[in-house]
């Protein structure tokens, strides 16, 4: 028989039991699959199907009755269905939203279990909503979850074609498999691209966690390369292997002081490079609002006739300023000196960079059209 | 273990049966998309249910499904009248896209993640709870307000008033929009919608935005967007054929980052640590902003007006620093 429909009809079997199933039972119930070869095969290939249904949440427990007739298994029929979630409709939209919003990306950890788990909501969510007797509809037509056009957008979001950016295929498979490698703690070999160096490296790394940060993938680990805390970009891992031997059992402990929130900083000039420092910026009117976006987290240092100025917590001063210069004469480091001097430093190297050829190029800005 | 393409088609199948128990008469097309699942694959999945059930086998032990003008109907069950269980795996990926990408309120992410935890049995809930330490998603700071508004505008079908602060002008300008769709891409929230002062499909980014209104002027639905995604950046002005800018780049690890974001084929190397990455969008003020945001690692190459353009700004920046 099949294995996919083995283990269905084992689910069924134990759904529609009214007691325990003996071992024996079960065997008769399978001749083909647990009877033909030699006890232990037998047994060991039924350890494997409850290992395997185990994996879907669906838990075979073994009684050993005293007082009971037999021993055997038995599911727990209120264990396994999915109850009622008592969802209300903006928690559910909340979880939708989010789960969209990560299907949408290019790679997101365990990103199969996220349409399953959106799909057990939509499906709890409709049953609620009908039991709920159809009171109170959502209001002013808005698409709630658990209607089928609902369900239809968001597949058709998650499914939208990874069309595109190279690589994007490998960084999925990656993530899928350091996803896995960081739940059951097993060792990980990688080929690391370096982006400072272009060199690739072969290293061991015992994976902790991932964070997604700025738009990319970042694994934390133990990096026995180097013997230290590391952390890597999963998007420019160029070959990866995960231990296969015992899945079950984890290769390493993570050490207690580890903490995931030091390389899920929000801000890149948080991200330590070098001792903290305070820096001083000045936003003008039009851009004061981005004290509470870009630089959220930030003090107000005061606020001037014109504009804020905005005390931060830089541990990279150069991811500042890459933040910074963009913005144009709107933003201005105060201070520190040093970064301050540097910003100048830059700007007047650019500034001798761009006025090669001035004379021809203005000519042809007067021709411009729009900016 | 089981592989998971194994894994993958049980989970489906033990959703399959009561989703249509639950939804009897369903087109098949609506539960194929539910399931992303394409079609033809569906009917082989209903065809291999049919042989699904308890020992002894018999007729009546068995799943019986049915496909009738399109339509999908459930007359035996055998108990799988619920999908199961949400697996520790299943909350964890929720919990991470929530805690990282949900707009709105907190509160209604910590109460909504109480409740898939209080529905985990008690093996599964110690496996989440350890797992989730270990599952971090940086959020982008202060999108969310405005991207919780502007997803119920979609959803209602409004206009909303931008505050917009466009690179190009380098104010803040009011831009009333239908919005169409909220992407998320490079870690930033992205407003699609069509802008009624310049009539046409226009990208915004969410933390650009500095307050958003919604109107009650509704639309009807609207039209497939003009041109495909493009984000960040504005979309060219029509019809005109321009010359592509260019950046000129060096250090290494920023050519490689330049392969890496545009692909090889958009760099031309001369050197180790020297290049130059020629870019897809229109020469605008975002490419301006985009060479500055190199903080010195790159320069405009050309086209000549658009090395003028980064001039004046980089001149007025400069005087703020003199």
């Amino acid at each position: 028989m099949e294995r996919a429909e083995r283990l269905l009809d084992l689910v069924a079997l134990f759904l529609n039991a009214r007691e325990v199933v003996s071992w024996a039972d079960i065997q008769e119930a399978f001749p083909e699959d647990y009877a033909q070869g030699s006890a232990e095969a037998n047994i060991r290939k039924f350890e494997r199907d409850k290992a395997d249904l185990l994996e879907l949440g669906i838990a075979l427990l073994y009684l050993q009755g005293e007082e009971r007739e037999k021993d055997g298994y038995q599911l727990d029929r209120s264990g396994y269905y999915l109850p009622e979630l008592g969802l209300r409709p903006d928690e559910l939209a909340v979880l939708y939203a989010a789960g969209a919003s990560a299907l949408a990306e290019d790679a997101f950890p365990f990103r199969d279990d996220l349409a399953h788990a959106l799909k057990k909501m939509a499906f709890a969510a409709g049953d609620e909503s009908a039991s709920a007797g159809r009171r109170g509809k959502a209001k002013g037509g808005r698409p709630s979850p658990s209607d089928p056009g609902f369900s239809r957008n968001w597949a058709r979001q998650a499914l939208l074609p990874a069309a595109g950016r190279e690589g994007r295929e490998a960084l999925a498979g990656h993530l899928g498999a350091l996803s896995g490698a960081v739940a059951a703690r097993k060792r990980a070999t990688l080929v690391y691209e370096s982006l400072q160096s272009g060199e690739r490296v072969k290293r061991e790394v015992d994976p902790y966690g991932l964070v997604y940060r700025y738009g990319s993938w970042i694994l934390a680990g133990y990096c026995h390369l180097r013997g230290g805390q590391r952390s890597f970009r999963v998007d420019r891992i160029r070959e990866l292997s995960v231990n296969e031997s015992k899945p079950r059992s984890p290769d390493y402990e993570i050490p207690a002081d580890f903490e995931l929130s030091k390389v899920a900083v929000a801000r890149p000039w948080e991200y330590p490079r070098h001792a903290p420092i305070e820096a001083t910026l000045w936003l003008s009117p039009d851009l004061a609002f981005l004290a509470d976006r870009t630089f959220a987290g930030s003090r107000r240092a005061g606020k001037t006739k014109k504009g804020v100025t905005l005390a931060l917590d830089v541990a990279d001063g150069d991811a500042l300023l890459r933040a910074v210069l963009p913005l144009g004469p709107g933003a201005e480091i105060v201070g520190p000196p040093e970064l301050r001097a540097r910003a100048r430093e830059i700007l007047e190297d650019l500034l001798v960079r761009h006025s090669a050829g001035r004379s021809l190029a203005a000519a042809a800005g007067r021709r411009r059209g729009r900016g | 273990m089981a592989s998971p393409d194994l894994r993958e088609r049980l989970r489906r199948l033990l959703l399959l049966v009561p989703y249509v128990a639950h939804h009897q008469g369903v087109p098949l097309e609506d539960l194929a998309a539910f399931l992303q699942l394409p079609a033809e694959e569906l009917v082989g999945e209903l065809d291999f249910l049919l042989m699904v059930g308890q020992p002894p086998f018999a007729p009546d032990d068995c799943v019986d499904l049915r496909v009738e003008d399109g339509k999908v109907y459930v007359e035996l069950d055998q108990a799988f009248e619920r999908p199961p269980r949400l697996t520790a795996l299943e909350a964890l990926a929720l919990a991470a896209a929530a805690r990282g990408m949900a707009e709105g309120d907190d509160g209604a992410i910590a109460r909504a993640l109480g409740r898939i935890e209080a529905a985990l049995p008690p093996q599964a809930l110690r496996l989440y709870r350890d797992l989730l330490g270990r599952f971090a998603v940086a959020r982008p700071p202060g999108e969310a307000k405005a991207a919780a508004l502007l997803r119920e505008a979609i959803a209602e079908r409004r206009e909303v008033e931008l505050d917009y602060w466009a690179e190009s002008r380098g104010e803040v300008t009011v831009r009333p929009v239908r919005p169409r769709e909220l992407r998320w891409a490079q870690g930033h929230f992205y407003l699609s919608a069509f802008c009624l002062t310049r009539g046409d499909d226009r990208s915004f980014r969410v933390d650009r935005i500095r307050s958003a209104r919604t109107t009650s002027r509704t639309f009807e639905p609207l039209p497939p967007e003009r041109r495909g995604p493009r984000v960040p950046g504005e979309p060219p002005p029509p019809g005109k054929e321009q010359e592509r800018p260019r950046l000129r780049l060096r250090g290494g690890s920023v050519l490689r980052y330049a392969e890496e974001r545009f692909g090889a084929a958009a760099v031309e190397r001369e050197g180790r640590e020297v290049g130059s990455v020629t870019l897809s969008g229109p020469a605008d003020a975002w490419t301006v902003s985009f060479m500055l945001s190199f903080a010195g690692a790159a320069e405009i190459a050309g086209p000549p007006e658009l090395s003028e353009a980064a001039r004046e700004r980089i001149e007025k920046t400069l005087d703020r620093y003199r």
